[in-house]
């Protein structure tokens, strides 16, 4: 009983035991990555990843995926820039850029719900179309040098803490508790895990689902708002590519494709782990032409020791 | 219309599946107080029907009346607020894998409790695993624990904490669809003797499905027999003999 | 005096000849020019260069813009050739995509050519573009005399080199160029990492590389748009950015020098930049599609000769044989903040 509740508590933080496996190796073979200042680049690389990840791990969760996630931050960024460029107060273009997030997850929770697309057209067809308009509005132009207090969000500090640090805290710890001490988080998790019996149950998939969505653009358009910020600058071609990292990220931590199964905490766990890999391959200076090629042989490590330890837990399904 | 011993009742009730005429203008009735039978063959329409009573999806032609009332059951949730609890055939239709029986219990009807003076409002799970296994308790089915997810109970432990999940509240109808299927010798004496005290002593108004004419004699009033999706025969279980209700359900010469 | 029959016989042909040549001559040339998208200042000017060139020498020019959308691209192709012009010159947006439209332009015998990048399949007549090496050499020899400055003349250091997407030719050429001038010197350290032409891929190379290495000289971007998270990357591991000539400044410069760049090294951000004659291509390609017109093959320049201008801003170019075809590859020319103001430069020159 007692190992078997040990093995359990091992499978459920199984990235958190790689990560500290991980940072241990690291320790002795990697110069200056065991530093305080180090630490905090890996936090603030993983910060807008990681806020991408939660919009991603909710639609995991509820059994279905977002691939719009990396344009809906482009678009966020080049709108809130514009914006502010045009004179509008930071405030409304905050406002704006939240707003076209959200509008992206109604379309895409009501283009999956209401006209029966599967999750990924739906999300294949904003992720293109969305980019598409981001390129368009800017003429595929850089914006460049925005107002000190729109980069607050990205580059700003709190006392010694970086604001992009807070962020992710606050966020995961604040969708951490929706999911698991809310009707509504439970609700996500249902329809992840049994679609039909949460609808013979009475649970308004519908709404659950566009619901998700629309957090899901919510945050990958607030993650758009962080890396303007970050970058005193906004580009069309923001996050491309970070769909995959943000669902690798996800899986890693060991949410189910299939969806129903996982936590946040953990998909937390596969966004440090991944920005630890590219860590230290920077510090390391590996071969550009071969960095590739060591991140995936690293996350292959990293979740192969994580089925190793499913299988000793053995849960049948 | 309102005759008073009439609690439920469907006309007409049509249902295709593409080329599969799965009901053909069936009438059903359901009294105050009344136990009633369904029985036919595999693919006669008998979860068709119940589906449609549950709500899970609309007829393509017919009406419902409940006491009277027409009703129309958009979604399974409005079936459920009229009363009607149903444990469907399929238990992976109706329980969440990778949950735990409180969970699954109480699916859609999560208990919250109020927190920073009604401010949120989240999960009271204590509540809900105390009333879960309280309710498993009056089912009569013990389970060593109700934390553990769904997938590692067996076949008919699942449908124990299935009849579970439609017995939290007093239903208005009962509908139970091969409830006993997948039940061992004893706990199948249990759920049957537990369906009994519901309809006769409590007077909840139950249809039962079942392929077992054994515990149908034993606990029903009425028999309504299905064949290739419509009624061929209702006869109370006092006058026949299984014989004959076998004749109906194969039907032919 | 008699001629011979011969005589007669060529002074027939000559006027056949002669008449063919005027009847060319009076039919007016056409150019298509199919841009990948004129948001974009580079692209503008490139158009711009183009079609004033065609303007001078009295050819008409139909200009399409495909908006960043390689599909529209295509379609802007299949209008040009429906138009029946002379000859088409393309910036690809997609250098895969726009094949399909090349194809069908080679199939209608128009000629086909490209400036900036080339395509994937089908026939290019000519591409011209800047030369990466040379601008990766110019960047080298510059980063070389920083550093000697810093060190009283000896060469040393500490460089990070943050590449473009690795195996693409543009990221290749300008990494060749500036190892090809550094690799002489053991003592000058390059770190080279890829930052897939991603601002905040650069701002985390920028971070960790001065973590690592806190005693960095300077820094090599392959492009523009790495600039703005090498400055935050900076301040971030830096607490501030010490601007050029402050001290504690580390040197920054590298390729493109679009307007934005341009304001970057005004600002004394960077140090300077290396920047391509986009305004200039037009002057450069469009006698030689005429020429083209005119002669065929004949007329093209031949690969491992230098095509020499006096005053112009391409001169001079290169004419070389790549896989991809026959390319020029025109001058490149290094400016700092003392320079970078320079109306002339294309991207001070504002669109009307
Ligand atoms: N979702 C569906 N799609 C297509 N056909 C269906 C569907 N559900 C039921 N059917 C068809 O409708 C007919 C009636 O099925 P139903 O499930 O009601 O039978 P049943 O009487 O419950 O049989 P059993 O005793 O085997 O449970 C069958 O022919 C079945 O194939
Ligand atoms: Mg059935």
């Amino acid at each position: 009983m007692r190992k078997r509740e040990f093995l359990k508590f091992l499978l459920d933080n199984s990235v958190w035991i790689i990560i500290v496996v991980f940072f241990t190796l690291n320790a002795f073979l990697t110069p200056k990555f065991f530093t305080l200042l180090n630490f905090r680049n890996i936090l603030i690389h993983s910060s807008i990843l990681g806020i991408v990840v939660i919009g991603e791990s909710l639609c995991l969760l509820s059994g279905h995926f977002d691939l719009s996630v990396e344009s809906t931050l482009a678009l966020s960024a080049v709108l809130g820039s514009m914006a502010v460029k045009n004179g509008l107060s930071i405030p409304l273009a905050i406002g704006i850029m939240l707003m076209s997030g959200m509008l992206v997850g109604f379309a895409n929770g009501t283009l999956i719900r209401k006209l029966g697309l599967n999750a990924f057209v739906a999300t294949l067809i904003t992720y293109i179309g969305i980019r598409g308009t981001a390129l368009g509005i800017v003429e595929g132009k850089t914006i460049w040098n925005l107002p000190a207090a729109f980069c607050f969000f990205g580059a700003g500090n709190i006392g010694i803490l970086p604001v992009q640090i807070v962020l992710l805290a606050v966020l995961y710890l604040l969708f951490h508790a929706v999911l698991i001490y809310t009707k509504f988080g439970r609700h996500v998790y249902l329809v992840g895990d049994n679609q039909l019996a949460a609808r013979i149950s009475g649970i308004n998939v519908d709404r659950v689902v566009i619901t998700v969505f629309m957090l899901s653009g919510l945050l990958s358009a607030f993650a758009g708002l962080v890396m303007a910020g970050r970058l005193n600058s906004a580009s069309p071609l923001f996050g491309t590519g970070m769909v995959f990292e943000a669902m690798s990220a996800a899986i890693i931590g060991g949410i189910s494709l299939r969806g129903g199964i996982g936590s946040l905490f953990m998909a937390l766990g596969g966004v440090v782990l991944l920005s630890s890999i590219s860590n230290v391959l920077n510090l390391h200076a590996v071969s550009p032409y071969w960095i590739q090629t060591i991140r995936a042989l690293m996350i292959l490590f990293a979740v192969t020791l994580d089925s190793l330890k499913r299988r000793l837990v053995r849960y049948e399904e | 219309m309102k005759s008073d011993g009439i609690l439920l009742k469907m006309e007409g009730i049509c249902k295709s599946f593409g080329e599969v005429r799965a009901l053909e203008n069936v009438h059903f009735t359901l009294s105050h107080h009344e136990i009633v039978g369904l029985v036919g063959g595999n693919g006669a329409g008998k979860s068709t029907l119940i589906k449609i009573l549950a709500g899970v999806f609309p007829p393509d032609r017919g009406r419902i009346y409940l006491e009277g009332r027409e009703v129309h059951f958009k979604s399974p949730r409005d079936a459920y607020e009229q009363g009607i609890y149903t444990v469907h055939q399929k238990m992976e239709e109706i329980l969440a894998p990778h949950h735990d029986v409180a969970a699954n219990i109480f699916m859609g009807e999560e208990i919250t409790k109020p927190l920073f003076g009604g401010l949120l409002r989240v999960l009271a799970r204590r509540e809900m695993e105390k009333e879960a296994e309280s309710v498993l308790s009056r089912v009569g089915i013990t389970i060593d624990s109700v934390r553990r997810p769904i997938v590692s109970y067996s076949g008919g432990q699942r449908q124990a904490v299935a009849l579970a999940k439609a017995l939290r509240k007093k239903p208005k109808i009962l509908v139970l669809d091969e409830p006993t299927a997948a039940l061992g010798v004893k706990e199948k004496f249990q759920v049957l003797h537990l369906i009994k005290r519901l309809g006769k002593e409590e007077g909840i108004p139950i249809i039962i499905v079942s392929h077992n004419l054994e515990e149908v004699f034993e606990i029903v009033d009425r028999i309504v027999v299905l064949r290739n999706g419509q009624i061929v025969g209702e006869c109370s279980p006092s006058l026949v003999t299984k014989e004959q209700v076998v004749q109906m359900i194969v039907g032919g010469e | 005096m008699r001629r011979s029959p011969l005589f007669w016989w060529l002074v027939f042909a000559g006027g056949i000849l002669l008449s063919f040549s005027v009847a060319l001559a009076q039919e007016k040339l056409i150019f298509g020019y199919s841009a990948p998208g004129l948001g974009d200042e580079g692209q503008w000017n490139i158009q711009k260069g183009f079609v004033d060139k065609c303007k001078e020498l009295g050819i008409e020019v139909i200009v399409t813009d495909a908006q960043q959308s390689a599909e529209k691209q295509n379609n802007d192709i299949e209008t040009l050739i429906a138009r029946g012009v002379h000859a088409i010159c393309a910036v690809p947006h997609d250098s895969a995509a726009i094949s399909i439209a090349v194809q069908k332009c080679n199939e209608a015998g128009i000629p086909f050519f490209t400036i900036d990048r080339g395509v994937t399949a089908g026939n290019v007549v000519l591409t011209v573009k800047a030369d990466n090496v040379k601008a990766g050499a110019i960047a080298g020899e510059v980063m070389l005399r920083l550093l000697q400055g810093k060190y009283n003349g000896v060469a040393k250091g500490k460089v990070l080199e943050i590449r473009g997407q690795p195996g693409q030719d543009v990221a290749e050429q300008r990494a060749q160029g500036f190892h090809q001038v550094l690799e002489k010197y053991p003592d000058i350290q390059i770190i080279s990492l890829p930052g897939y032409w991603n601002t905040e891929e650069g701002f985390k190379i920028t971070v960790d590389t001065l973590t690592a290495n806190p005693d960095l000289d300077g820094i090599y971007y392959h492009a523009d748009l790495y600039i703005p998270g090498i400055v935050e990357g900076v301040k971030a591991v830096k607490g501030e950015f010490a601007k050029v000539g402050e001290p504690g400044h580390i040197f920054i410069l590298g390729i493109d020098g679009n307007p934005a760049g341009l304001d970057q090294v005004e600002a004394k951000l960077a140090d300077g930049v290396v920047v391509q004659p986009l305004r200039d291509y037009g002057a450069l390609i469009v006698p030689i599609i005429v020429d083209y017109l005119k002669r065929g093959e004949e007329a093209l320049p031949k690969p491992g000769t230098v095509l020499v201008e006096e005053g112009a801003s391409w001169s001079p170019a290169m004419v070389v044989q790549t896989a991809a075809g026959l390319e020029i590859w025109t001058n490149v020319f290094y400016v700092d903040y003392l320079g970078a103001g320079d109306p002339n430069l294309w991207g001070n020159k504002p669109r009307e």
